[in-house]
């Protein structure tokens, strides 16, 4: 697939020369970091496996998702606005990932030296990054847009199934220019020592908002009040990126489109020659500002400093914890690791905390769906408290799976080089530290709030669902045994995958589970020991003094 | 008495053969400049040597414990400080301690007292809640080593210990070492910079090819080619010959 995206990008060569850059070096640099995206790193002279699996499996349910969009040509008839509702989810979909997964490509130092040591100027080097996300985004939106592309070609013939081909193109220069400039602005403007602490904070922030608007679509809840609806061509058709499209396509493919869809064709058509046009001139001066980047805050204390802004050892809620819930051994060593590691790896808080924003956005979605569309007066049933204390299962598999990848994975050779007879103190302190950060606020936060309002009788349903959540995170660790922080970060890119199919599938099973259990006597009450039982056992196992036969020292 | 006992040792990367057969036997209190030329064989030596890779055939003992079937208790009595090895760098050095210490089932009290008596006699100095990412390459390049210490090792295994470091740190962990060997301790110490090795190994071994091409003491070695430096020395033994005067490369543009 490599090959012919490599090919594709050659195709432009005259704009990219047009524009100052230097094609030659763009398909270099494209092909080497491509090949490299292909290849697992090293770490003790051995090559990591990379979890292919796991990609093809995300393309996967991509193109099942892409499979869903041709359902809305079944809803509406009016085929410009199911192209432009399409694209909608396009825009939030890409944008969300780009966000998550790939800008902080756009700051990747590493190859800088290599780079800017050669003859290679500031408009090939914004380029070929920008291009390298693209074929990112390029590979999801070939999943995306495939089924509908075929719909097209099919049902609606070969032009209008290419015009739906370039406008996919279109998206995706619209979503990431959108993107990407507002991150070539920081670059430009703000301090390179806050600059990563800036854009791990907006996208944890943008990632809340792009996931809103992908999940407004759910707030209409019965899709009979889409049938036959028509959003292009009409003043509505302005509100998303994604509509403008639609017009654009109305516009190409017709010669009945209305006045509106027009315009909102030719605000696509700005929007994209904005977008580049824009990313083109903050360009200017980005090899400079990156490699302020890779100075600021690295390799320039020679001598010993009076006061650092990156200052750690000190937390007082980290010392509490750890002396709380672990012993003084390697169980604490491990938390208080893990603990420092969490709060200060910017990478970890990039792949964590966005992932953590879907569920809440979730509930709330739920709870207030249907008391926003006015179908019933707002309440909360059982299901509602369930789902709830079940929703901290997610709280603590995310990070907890995070806990497995760094970008600094190759320092965990220092746990294959020393002697632990005891590895499971430390997937113990590993999943208390993850427990403290992550769980213990939010966990607090639900069960008041069910006592509150579902009252106190619910205690017991509290405490079944606190054991399952702990007893099948403490499972999930076992299963995804490695060493802390020790594989690579680009295997990351679909590390939260796993945890996510996990919860979405055991979270329903011990909410329904649950729910059915509430309906015997004494059931509920048998489940609670049972469960706490295998967990306290679990744990015990986890601490016990001597290693039990475990593999020690292999992770 | 021999502390490590190597028996043709074979090892392979596929189908490239990287150690051919090497027999080896090394004394208790010595310092062992283990040299060859890149791509030798002697960082994987070093790491099957410190159980960390299972994947070869021959026997390897060290300190008595066939380092395949007991890595465990190999790596319990020695200090492992691979070349260019990344550590957390967002932790503080004492954080950093703190996890190899624990790692090695050391008391926190112990660790702390190693580390900075440690600290002191190789000059490191740093504001007590700066971080590692903040220090300069020497300054990481010592709390490597330090964290190698910690727990007292008896065979310490050293790839390159004196990259990134100052002339005055140089001398300063070239002293540390003589030190380590008069209470009893042995250096593997495996290095490119042949004017070190020279001076303070009590042994050299010379690796070629997945070979032993040398082995004894650098008057012993010497003795036999003549060469008057190692690097001659290693040069010769390694098959290197002296750059052509008429070389260039841009000759046939």
């Amino acid at each position: 697939m490599n090959k012919l995206f490599l090919w594709l990008v050659s195709l432009f060569n005259p704009v990219w020369r047009s524009i100052g850059a230097d094609p030659k070096a763009i398909y270099l640099i494209l092909k080497a970091k491509l090949l490299m995206d292909d290849r697992g790193g090293m770490m003790m002279g051995q090559r990591q496996k990379r979890k292919k699996g796991m990609e093809y499996m995300t393309f996967i349910f991509i193109g099942i998702f892409g499979l869903c969009l041709v359902g809305l040509f079944m809803i509406t008839e009016h085929y410009a606005t199911a192209v432009g509702l399409g694209f909608s989810m396009w825009v939030a979909f890409i944008g969300m990932m780009l966000i998550t997964e790939m800008s902080e490509n756009l700051f990747d130092q590493r190859d800088l030296y290599v780079l800017l040591s050669r003859p290679i100027n500031d408009f090939t080097l914004s380029i070929s990054r920008i291009l390298h996300i693209a074929v990112f985004a390029g590979k999801f939106g070939l999943c995306l847009g495939l089924p509908t592309l075929v719909y097209l070609a099919v049902f609606a013939g070969a032009w209008p199934a290419f015009v739906y081909f370039l406008l996919s193109i279109l998206t995706i220069v619209i979503t990431m220019t959108g993107t990407l400039v507002f991150y070539l602005l920081l670059l430009r403007h703000v301090d390179s020592a806050k600059l990563k602490k800036i854009v791990g904070y907006f996208q944890i922030v943008a990632t809340f908002f792009f996931f809103i608007a992908y999940q407004l679509p759910s707030l209409i809840g019965d899709v009979k009040v889409l049938q036959n609806i028509v959003v292009v061509g009409k003043p509505l058709g302005f509100t998303f990126p994604g509509l403008w499209l639609g017009g654009l396509y109305e516009a190409m493919t017709t010669t009945t489109a209305s006045p509106l869809a027009y315009a909102q064709g030719l605000l696509a058509l700005i929007a994209a020659g904005t977008g580049l046009w824009f990313y083109i001139r903050q360009s200017r001066g980005y090899a400079d500002r990156l490699l302020q980047l890779r100075v600021a805050g690295a390799e320039n204390a020679a001598e010993p400093q009076g006061t650092t802004s990156t200052s750690g050892s000190k937390s007082p809620v980290r010392d509490f914890l750890a002396g709380w819930l672990t012993r003084p051994n390697q169980e604490r060593v491990s938390f208080r690791f893990h603990w420092n590691v969490m709060l200060r790896d910017m990478g970890f808080k990039q792949r964590t905390y966005p992932s953590l924003v879907y569920l809440p956005v979730i509930l709330v979605i739920t709870i207030f769906r249907d008391a926003f569309m006015g179908e019933e007066e707002f309440s909360l049933g059982d299901g509602m408290m369930l789902m709830l204390l079940y929703f901290l299962l997610w709280i603590l598999l995310i990070p907890l799976g995070q806990t497995k990848y760094s970008e600094n994975y190759r320092s965990s050779w220092i746990f294959e080089a020393t002697a632990n007879p005891y590895p499971n103190r430390i997937y113990y302190g590993q999943f208390m530290a993850v427990l403290g950060m992550f769980y213990l606020p939010m966990a607090l936060l639900i069960y008041t709030a069910v006592l509150i309002y579902w009252g106190p009788s619910h205690w017991i349903d509290i405490l079944l669902a606190m054991g399952t959540t702990l007893l099948f995170t403490l499972v999930y660790n076992q299963t995804d045994k490695d060493a802390p922080f020790s594989r690579s970060k680009e295997d990351a890119k679909f590390g939260n995958i796993g945890p996510f199919l996990l919860v979405a599938f055991l979270g329903s099973i011990f909410g329904f589970g649950h729910w059915a259990l509430q309906l015997f006597p004494y059931v509920l009450m048998a489940a609670t020991v049972v469960v706490w039982c295998v967990l306290l056992g679990w744990i015990w196992y986890l601490r016990r003094d001597t290693n039990g036969g475990a593999a020690a020292g292999t992770w | 008495m021999s502390i490590i006992k190597i028996s043709n040792l074979q090892k392979a990367y596929g189908s490239k053969s990287v150690l051919r057969g090497i027999d080896l036997s090394v004394e208790a209190g010595q310092i062992i400049g283990y040299i060859g030329p890149n791509g030798a064989g002697k960082s994987t030596t070093i790491r099957i040597l410190a159980g960390l890779d299972k994947n070869y055939t021959g026997d390897v003992e060290v300190l008595g414990f066939d380092v395949k079937k007991d890595p465990m208790e190999v790596k319990r009595r020695i200090g492992y400080i691979p070349e260019a090895a990344e550590i957390y760098e967002m932790l503080t050095p004492k954080e950093f301690y703190e996890l190899v210490g624990g790692l090695q089932d050391l008391p926190w009290e112990t660790t702390q007292k190693r580390a900075s008596r440690l600290q002191e006699y190789l000059d490191l100095k740093y504001s007590p809640d700066q971080r590692i990412d903040t220090f300069s390459k020497g300054m990481k390049q010592k709390v490597l080593l330090i964290s190698g210490l910690l727990h007292d090792p008896d065979l310490i295994f050293l790839d390159e210990p004196l990259a990134g470091l100052d002339a005055n740190s140089v001398i300063r962990v070239k002293d540390l070492l003589q030190q380590l060997t008069e209470r009893g301790k042995t250096i593997f110490y495996s290095s490119h910079i042949m004017e070190v090795v020279e001076k303070i190994s009590d042994r050299i071994i010379l690796l070629n090819d997945g070979k032993i091409a040398a082995n004894g003491t650098f008057a012993e070695i010497n003795a036999q080619a003549h060469s008057g430096s190692l690097e001659t020395l290693f040069s010769q033994l390694t098959g290197g010959s002296a750059a052509r005067t008429d070389f260039d490369f841009t000759a046939d543009e």
